[in-house]
């Protein structure tokens, strides 16, 4: 039995769905910040697997092209929510979304 | 290339325990390495599914991002930050939401099943040499490129400006380090008067 790329997207699925629950259940910043990761792998799970789409040699890699595109974009955006906790832990003092509230500008 | 049934479905399984163990264990430190694991994992992933480049970026993009996260946390400033732990409070509303969604893609992705994508010939756009994903990101889709390069140089720029300490911080570190520095040598020398006064009491007796 061979893997397609709808194997891909279902594991894509399944992780994604695995990262919201943490995003929204989690009340420390970084927990969320690292589900909110977990969240934006699941497209690059996917994309990994449409690189593969077809048994054509000629086939361009623009799924994987794109995973690079999706892996940069993921970090970048994890680490900007990471440098917003820094901010947070350091005016309020507090690790706790429901603190984001009680921060003055 | 054709990717073998054995060597995905146990990656696959491997790869969902360790994201349910990093959004589910309420130790902050224990769900990191989770989600490290998970990262690991899906670069092995790409290697199984013959793209070694891509898993090599997979593991060095996402690390070069943890170890400054790390030099971070280890900052006595932040060390609360990194020690703090929540469990997931909010799981009665977070479980049904996160389910809901996952069982609308997971019909989704199973109806459409393998009919995903049809080849469109555009091979033709780079020639008949063979693509790699070097070819592709410099000559196939250099918008790719270009925006990733984008988003690094931004979220430098921006994660410096966010993360730097504005004059007043600094200041006030300054003076807490001195107050320390100043509380510090009292104590020192409250306990050496203290061991002088017990001196002389010992060789009297």
């Amino acid at each position: 039995m061979t893997i397609g790329q709808g194997q891909y997207a279902l594991l894509g699925a399944v992780v994604f769905a695995i990262g919201l629950y943490g995003v929204l259940a989690r009340r420390h910043p970084l927990g969320v910040v690292m589900a909110l990761g977990l969240l934006f792998a699941a497209p690059v799970i996917t994309l990994a697997g449409f690189t593969n789409v077809t048994q054509n040699v000629q086939q361009l890699p623009l799924g994987g092209a794109l995973s690079v595109m999706a892996i940069i974009a993921t970090t970048c955006a994890c680490s900007l929510g990471f440098a917003l906790v820094v901010l947070l832990w350091r005016r309020s003092g507090r690790a706790d979304v429901d603190a984001l509230g009680d921060v003055e500008g | 290339m054709t990717v073998n049934a054995l060597e995905f479905y146990p990656v696959a399984v491997l790869i969902v325990l360790a994201a349910a163990v990093a959004v589910g264990l309420p130790s902050l430190r224990l769900s990191s390495f989770a989600g490290a694991g998970v990262v690991v994992l899906i670069a092995v992933l790409d290697v199984v599914s013959g793209q070694y480049l891509l898993a090599a970026i997979a593991l060095v993009v996402p690390g070069v991002a943890a170890a400054i996260v790390v030099r971070v946390l280890r900052h006595e400033q932040y060390r609360g930050l990194g020690a703090a732990s929540s469990a997931g409070s909010r799981w009665q509303v977070a479980a049904p939401v996160a389910l809901l969604t996952g069982v609308v893609l997971v019909v989704t992705l199973a109806l459409v099943g393998q009919n995903w994508f049809e080849d469109m010939g555009l091979h033709i756009l780079i020639g008949f040499i063979h693509p790699t994903l070097l070819t592709v990101l410099f000559s196939g889709a250099p918008y790719a490129l270009a925006v990733s390069a984008v988003l690094v140089v931004a979220t430098v720029g921006a994660g410096l400006v966010i993360g730097r300490r504005s004059a007043d911080e600094q200041t006030l570190d300054q003076h807490l380090a001195a107050r320390r520095e100043r509380e510090e040598r009292a104590r020192r020398r409250r306990e050496d008067r203290e061991q002088g006064r017990r001196r002389p009491a010992k060789d009297e007796s």
